[in-house]
């Protein structure tokens, strides 16, 4: 994952440069905050990608001269079909809209949340 | 080798391989479309409902935001019959506030992104040879946020005092709690807030299947251009959304909970929330722009018969333009007067060194190739003309001196429209007639492409270049009356004339779309001759996308597929092209199997999608030290 993760360092190198530019120049605060900001995120998935990619070595699908033979194996489980996503949808919008329509919604919207959070996790489970 | 399964295992007699004149269809690979399970999109309302496969939430998404694009059209409807004369017709001042603002919100938050996201959702697992996106229930989550988001910014039509009515970008204070009273503006604030979500999590899907679920051999500098920029439109989405969703919960807080962010009487700052509110939108108007660049980017080297042109350039640009589109955000508010002009000014002018350099290799790749102009090649072509002239003036509007002058004008509308109007437009019909084969079997009348298309390139330009003309001469956005000066009232005649053209225009296609879908589906897995991976499976394509993969050994695998019997096109050596390819033709092997019978005929619970090497012994030894016994979960 090397060029995965030095696209990631050049976002965090591209933000902090631009971020101090601006700073130089005399940006406005808010700004200079955001720029730095990003420059944290991409500096979080660069770290997470170069420490993955020191403890696992280079994946199979970034050699050239591979095929889909040269991984086999379970590639992944796939969820089926599920009301959930829906139902937390429902739950976070309700969540929200509560907060000018009136707290009851809010209480509503965080129960529906609650109890689909717990119950997307104990699918994974089976 | 083993025979694994004679529908998946080509042999080189059944593919014309005897004789190397043919080109190699894909079709004389795939075999019987109906032996791998069930294909296409759900049957049920249930189905659709609890769906987690990208094909059916892609075009889910790609449905929703054309109702959007019908919706925001018919709103600006509403605006151009307003103005088509001086004086007020139509509706109130207050109503045509709401209705510029949702014209405006629903074809930005509404349409041009998710329409972006759906084309990632269906294309992107299928341009890299995946089975799914990383996260489908996530996935799925995320089109309903944004389904259910949407529908809260239209139910403020409904609400005591209207819909929002402070334009889409909600300046404070008119957005605050005085200036905006009506709950209908905090239904805005809260529909922006959830599909912004909605927006931020599909990109960390797209991210993570990008980064962790290509095929063996599809190396990053092999994906697909159009991947590519939904890649790289992902970064930004996650560097620029949460800083509108954080702005809104400001707002929010201001006019729910009596805080005082942008409130200049209590020591905030109006200023702060232009700030907040540009780092996300000028990124936005790129994160609408690049995956319809990438689109365009698919359809040229195909009718034009060549590899695209700079692919290198094409990546390097597009993450030039990712990159600087973050930290040009204050040239929208050169009029504030309380910035750094010089950085904003040389930021926004250098981002049309990138974006010149996709233009010219899109020239490059069409030059002196063997060009057919079928209707996808028709709307890409429009997609170049509209985006190079709203290019133009936007070289113009990053002159500070210029900008004081044009600023709030109607040539800046014109500019907008064409940049994000005719960009989308274009390069959105593009690709629903390019890839339509792909998702439903079928083709579109090129009889039927031909009229739409020419309709709408008169109907796009004849609204919006004279409303350059309006800008120049003095003309204010959003306001609905204007006195009959200069040539005001002509030119606003004009435009209106213009939107009904455009109006006509989707005539033809929806007649298309309907006599398409009303006929057989005959068409077969790469009607184009097309480039990437996702002609290389049925049309539409099977559960779980793949029975089998070509090598991948170039940005075109289905391309040298095809020529396979030509050496030195298809084949990588000037050996013996078959010969050359020998070894990966024993490779080739279904991708992806269920672990087990019973496992899939299971409806219920987590199912597992297995590569196989089906006794080949001599790969057994590294798929083990691969993959092959800690595969990942994905939930």
């Amino acid at each position: 994952m090397k060029i995965e993760a030095i696209l990631w360092t050049g976002v965090a190198v591209f933000y902090i440069v631009i971020g101090l530019l601006y700073l130089a120049v005399g940006g406005d605060t808010a700004g200079v905050v955001l720029l730095l900001l990003a420059t944290g995120l991409g500096g979080l998935v660069a770290g997470w990608v170069w420490d993955w990619t020191r403890r696992n070595g280079e994946r199979v699908e970034n050699r050239a001269d591979v095929d889909a033979i040269d991984s086999t194996g379970v590639v992944g489980v796939y969820p089926t079909a599920s009301l959930r996503p829906l139902a937390l949808a429902i739950g976070v919008t309700a969540m929200f809209l509560g907060i000018p329509l009136g707290s009851w919604l809010s209480m509503v919207g965080i129960a529906i949340v609650a109890s689909q959070v717990l119950l997307l996790t104990r699918d994974t489970d089976t | 080798m083993t025979a694994v399964d004679p529908t998946v295992d080509p042999d080189r007699e059944a593919m014309g391989g005897a004789d190397p004149d043919r080109l190699v269809e894909i079709d004389d690979f795939l075999g019987d479309p109906d032996a791998h399970g069930p294909r296409g999109l759900p049957r049920t309302i249930i189905g659709w409902l609890t769906t987690t496969d990208h094909k059916a939430l892609g075009i889910a998404y790609i449905v929703t935001s054309m109702v959007f694009l019908g919706i925001g059209g018919a709103l600006a409807g509403v605006i151009r019959a307003e103005l088509a004369e001086p004086g007020l017709q139509l509706v109130s001042v207050e109503t045509y506030n709401s209705v510029f603002t949702i014209h405006g919100s629903v074809m930005v938050y509404l349409f041009a992104v998710p329409f972006g996201f759906g084309m990632a959702n269906y294309l992107l697992p299928l341009q890299i040879g995946a089975p799914d996106l990383a996260f489908p229930r996530l996935n799925a989550f995320s089109y309903w946020l944004y389904l259910i988001g949407g529908a809260v910014m239209l139910l403020g039509f409904v609400a005591d005092g209207g819909a929002a009515s402070f334009g889409w970008f909600a300046y404070p204070p008119l957005s605050g709690a005085a200036g905006t009273p009506g709950i209908g503006a905090d239904m805005w604030i809260v529909s922006i807030i959830l599909t912004g979500t909605s927006g931020t999590l599909t990109a960390v899907n797209v991210i993570a299947t990008v980064t962790m679920m290509r095929t063996p051999g599809m190396t990053l500098f092999r994906m697909p251009i159009l991947t590519w920029n939904m890649f790289i439109t992902s970064f930004m989405v996650l560097v620029a959304f949460p800083v509108l969703s954080g702005a809104l919960l400001m707002l929010l807080a201001d006019r729910q909970f009596g805080t005082h962010f942008f409130d200049p009487v209590d020591g905030g700052s109006p200023i702060l929330w232009q700030h907040l509110f540009w780092f996300f939108g000028h990124p936005e108007v790129y994160i609408v722009a690049l995956p319809f660049f990438g689109v365009v980017t698919e359809i040229f080297p195909v009718f034009s018969r060549r590899p695209v042109f700079g692919y290198k350039g094409l990546v390097l640009a597009t993450l030039a333009i990712g990159a600087l589109s973050t930290s040009v955000w204050a040239h929208h508010m050169f009029a504030t007067g309380d910035l750094v002009l010089p950085f904003f000014a040389a930021t926004s002018l250098l981002i049309g060194v990138p974006t010149g350099v996709k233009i010219f290799n899109w020239i490059g790749t069409m030059w002196d190739g063997s060009l057919s102009f079928e209707a996808p090649m028709k709307f890409a072509i429009g997609f170049l003309v509209t985006f190079v002239a709203g290019g133009v003036t936007g070289i113009m509007l990053a002159s500070p001196t210029l900008d004081f002058h044009l600023t709030d004008s109607y040539f800046v509308v014109a500019h907008f429209h064409y940049v994000m109007g005719g960009t989308v437009i274009f390069a959105m019909f593009a690709a629903i007639y390019f890839w339509w084969p792909k998702v439903t079997g079928r083709l579109l009348s090129e009889k039927l492409g031909t009229w739409h298309f020419w309709l709408l390139m008169a109907g796009f330009n004849v609204t919006f270049f004279v409303q350059h003309l309006l800008g120049r001469a003095g003309m204010p956005r959003r306001v609905p009356d204007y006195r009959p000066i200069e040539n005001f009232e002509l030119w606003n005649k004009i435009s209106s004339f213009g939107f009904l053209i455009l109006v006509a225009s989707m005539v033809p296609f929806l007649i298309n779309v309907v006599r398409s879908l009303r006929s057989p589906a005959t068409v077969g897995a790469d009607p184009w001759h097309a480039n990437s991976l996702e002609w290389a499976t049925f049309s539409p394509p099977a559960d779980h996308n793949f029975t089998w993969l070509p090598p991948i050994r170039s940005e075109r695998p289905v391309f040298d597929l095809r020529w396979i019997n030509f050496e030195g096109v298809g084949a990588p050596t000037s050996a013996d092209a078959w010969e050359a390819r020998h070894d990966h033709d024993e490779q080739w092997l279904p991708l992806h199997q269920w672990s087990d019978e019973e496992e899939q005929k299971r409806t219920t619970g987590p199912r597992p999608i297995e590569r196989t090497s089906e006794g080949q012994s001599s790969d057994e030894d590294r798929a083990d030290g691969d993959r092959g016994d800690d595969g990942e979960e994905i939930t």
